[in-house]
């Protein structure tokens, strides 16, 4: 278990490539049976990652997932809680080639243990130059936290970082006050900031008496070192799916692949090359992080792109199958009450919604969008419109519009301010707002050009729904919003907002009873 | 007697729920008013009980289902107040029970009037009992039987009366009791 730091929110640092798999919380660590500790548990591709909740900053730990040995679940029996309990091996990291860098980090947090953190180091410096992975270091200028290759420069100041001995030495200086004060000096001076007193030499001592013991102990605990266990008890039976998780974690092995991408190599590469200090490399630095993210923002983009040319792709095959469905519905149309016939045509009608070939988008229409938008609309939605009964909710055609459009949708208020232009651009539409402020779009009959011949024929008093609600009436008595809605196939909500308007206008009257609300003609004026 | 025919507006069902609106609903109660008034004069009847009234065929369409509830025909009655067509009766209570005026008092007034002089009983003192009840001898009403005024409710008489005497047409001796009341009409 090594220490790790955490984002300010208390969220676990991901190295790049790192992905969360499951975080669970409401769990319990138990680290070699000591005291169970309420945490959060994050269970990432590289890492697991245990977060204390009451002390975040100080008590978060990571266990990569490459030490672990074996795992095993226990379920919940009466009032004990299921349980993972992780067997891993400590030691084992701290003598690999890959994992230099992450001692660093644990060196950086336990430097007590100086003997321990001797060692390591040394270990990491036995492999100039190859290591890969990229462990986080914080720079000693700005704090600012690298992922670079410890010893290389730091990303936002440029400033060389620490070499792996000298942080190593600073580490040991920061243990050491001044012998004849115990002030805590930095650990770049050599003499005292109080007294004077030479500070050195004191801690060369240390070191030569340090070494021989530390070169014992690793290969000890390399070896003997029995397999540590982390228990983790979760609430209820919520064990068996982090464990399963963790296995397929375990068996991706993820951390291995990552360590070869080539944003790695090219930095490593950077790494390497821009020794030179000061402006000109932080100059340069920002330019490659610019060039890489355009370079990244260019894949995304190109990704949209393919993703659009594959919504053609659609639309046309859409509209194929709808030219095909209607050759073999022509073919078929002697054969009535054929249910597979309505499923078709069901199908045909669903496809037909698919597709504008090319919508029109502020990018190219620029200042007349709005109109060239409404145009659109008007060509898409006119037939829908007729269809269904010369009105539709506002949200439905937004919908549908949006729909057919697949990719570039358009904002709600720019659909509203389209709509609101079908009258100044002579379309047959028109939006028609109701006293509860809901909107609907309406076929006009007032438009000079007559599209739909139902309204030329009905269309002499010029309000279309109250010929049709007043021929209902007279064939069924009176009426009700449901069956309005039912018998003209107008959305619910918009049948009872037309009664109501009619009956505002005293051409209807109502009457109430405790199942319903039937609608007369009204008989009173 | 005939039974009383219900306009067409009767079996109407919208006509049992108050209209939302304004307008409509203006003309609903109107057409209550009359309805209640055309019915009251045909079945000659003087007083409207609001809770016994509800369940008459009148605000109770038994044909389809629908019955007038008691809010609607408060509101109803209130507006007919205000448009003197009916008079609440204090002596009950609240809202209960009320004086329906299918001829205005005045209307009656001059009906009593004009038929008292007909008959050439100008200037004579008659009593509020004999105006309102049979004559013992003869077995008939001073007031013809054929005649509407025939069984007029007493408080309407008064009514009637006191705008006779406004108009100074009758006098009025104030005797022991109400029925006891003399009237002497004036030509």
């Amino acid at each position: 278990m090594e220490r790790i730091e955490l984002g300010y929110t208390h969220r676990p640092i991901l190295y790049e490539d790192e992905v969360f798999a499951l975080i669970s919380n409401n769990v319990t660590i138990s680290l070699n049976s000591e005291s169970r500790l309420p945490s959060t548990v994050y269970l990432t591709s590289h890492r697991l990652i245990t977060v204390d909740d009451a002390n975040p900053d100080s008590n978060s730990f990571q266990l990569r997932l490459q030490n672990i040995v074996s795992q095993k679940t226990e379920s919940n029996f009466l009032r004990t809680n299921s349980k993972i309990i992780i067997e891993f091996n400590s030691n084992s990291n701290f003598f690999t080639a890959s994992d230099v860098d992450e001692n660093y980090i644990f060196l950086d947090s336990v430097a007590d243990k100086r003997g321990l953190s001797n060692l390591s180091l040394g270990a990491g410096l036995d492999i100039p130059g190859s290591t890969q992975s990229q462990c986080p270091w914080i720079c000693s200028i700005c704090q600012n936290m690298n992922y670079t290759i410890p010893g290389s420069k730091c990303e936002l100041c440029g400033v060389a970082g620490k070499s792996v001995e000298t942080q190593q030495d600073q580490e040991v200086e920061h243990t050491n006050t001044c012998p004849s004060c115990t002030f805590i000096n930095h650990p770049d001076l050599k003499y005292c900031e109080m007294c004077d007193t030479e500070l050195y030499p004191n801690l060369h001592k240390l070191k030569i008496q340090d070494k021989p013991e530390d070169q014992n102990e690793p290969v000890k605990s390399d070896n003997c070192t029995p397999p540590r266990v982390l228990t983790i008890r979760f609430e209820k039976n919520t064990a068996f799916s982090f464990s399963s998780t963790l296995t397929k974690q375990l068996e991706k092995k993820l951390w291995e692949v990552s360590k070869n991408t080539p944003l790695r190599n090219l930095q490593k590469q950077d790494n390497r090359n821009g020794n030179l200090g000061g402006i000109s490399s932080i100059i340069n630095k920002s330019k490659e992080s610019e060039k890489a993210r355009n370079m990244l923002l260019d894949q995304a983009l190109q990704d949209l792109d393919e993703l659009s040319s594959k919504a053609k792709d659609i639309i046309s095959l859409a509209k194929d199958i709808v030219s095909k469905l209607n050759q073999s519905n022509n073919d078929l149309s002697q054969e009535t009450g054929d249910p597979d016939l309505l499923i078709e045509s069901e199908f045909a009608k669903y496809l037909s919604k698919i597709g504008i070939d090319n919508p029109v988008t502020k990018e190219v229409a620029g200042s007349s969008y709005l109109r060239a938008l409404a145009r659109e609309m008007f060509e898409f939605l006119e037939d829908y419109v007729f269809k269904n009964s010369g009105i539709v909710l506002v949200v439905d055609a937004y919908c549908l519009y949006n729909k057919a459009r697949s990719f570039s949708s358009v904002y709600p208020s720019d659909f509203i301010d389209a709509c609101k232009l079908f009258g100044e651009l002579d379309l047959p539409l028109k939006l028609r707002k109701f006293s509860s402020g809901l909107l609907a779009l309406q076929a006009s009959s007032s438009a000079n050009i007559a599209i739909s011949s139902s309204i030329q024929s009905e269309g002499i008093s010029g309000d279309v729904f109250l010929e049709r609600i007043n021929e209902l009436i007279d064939s069924f008595g009176s009426l009700s919003t449901i069956q309005y809605s039912v018998i003209d196939g107008i959305p619910l909500l918009l049948a009872n907002e037309l009664l109501f308007f009619y009956e505002e206008e005293s051409f209807l009257c109502r009457d109430e009873t405790i199942h319903e609300v039937r609608f007369y003609k009204n008989v009173f004026l | 007697m005939p039974p009383f025919e219900f306009p067409k507006i009767h079996d109407f069902p919208p006509f049992y729920t108050k209209q939302p609106v304004r307008k409509t609903w203006e003309v609903q109660r109107r057409n209550w008013a009359d309805l209640i008034l055309s019915y009251c004069k045909a079945s000659k009847k003087f007083l409207l009980n609001v809770s016994q009234d509800l369940q008459s065929d009148l605000f109770n369409n038994k044909n389809i289902n629908r019955s007038l509830s008691r809010d609607v025909l408060v509101e109803i009655l209130e507006y007919m107040n205000g448009e003197g067509e009916i008079e609440w009766d204090t002596s009950v209570g609240k809202q209960t029970q009320c004086f329906v005026y299918w001829r205005k008092p005045a209307e009656w007034a001059s009906l009593i009037h004009t038929w008292i002089t007909s008959q050439g009983l100008e200037n004579n003192v008659i009593t509020f009992f004999e105006l309102t009840n049979p004559d013992p001898d003869t077995n008939e009403l001073i007031l013809d039987p054929n005649e509407e005024v025939f069984a007029i409710h007493s408080h309407v008489m008064n009514r009637a009366l006191k705008i006779l005497k406004t108009q100074g047409k009758v006098t009025l001796f104030t005797g022991s009791d109400a029925d006891s009341l003399g009237i002497k009409f004036h030509s």
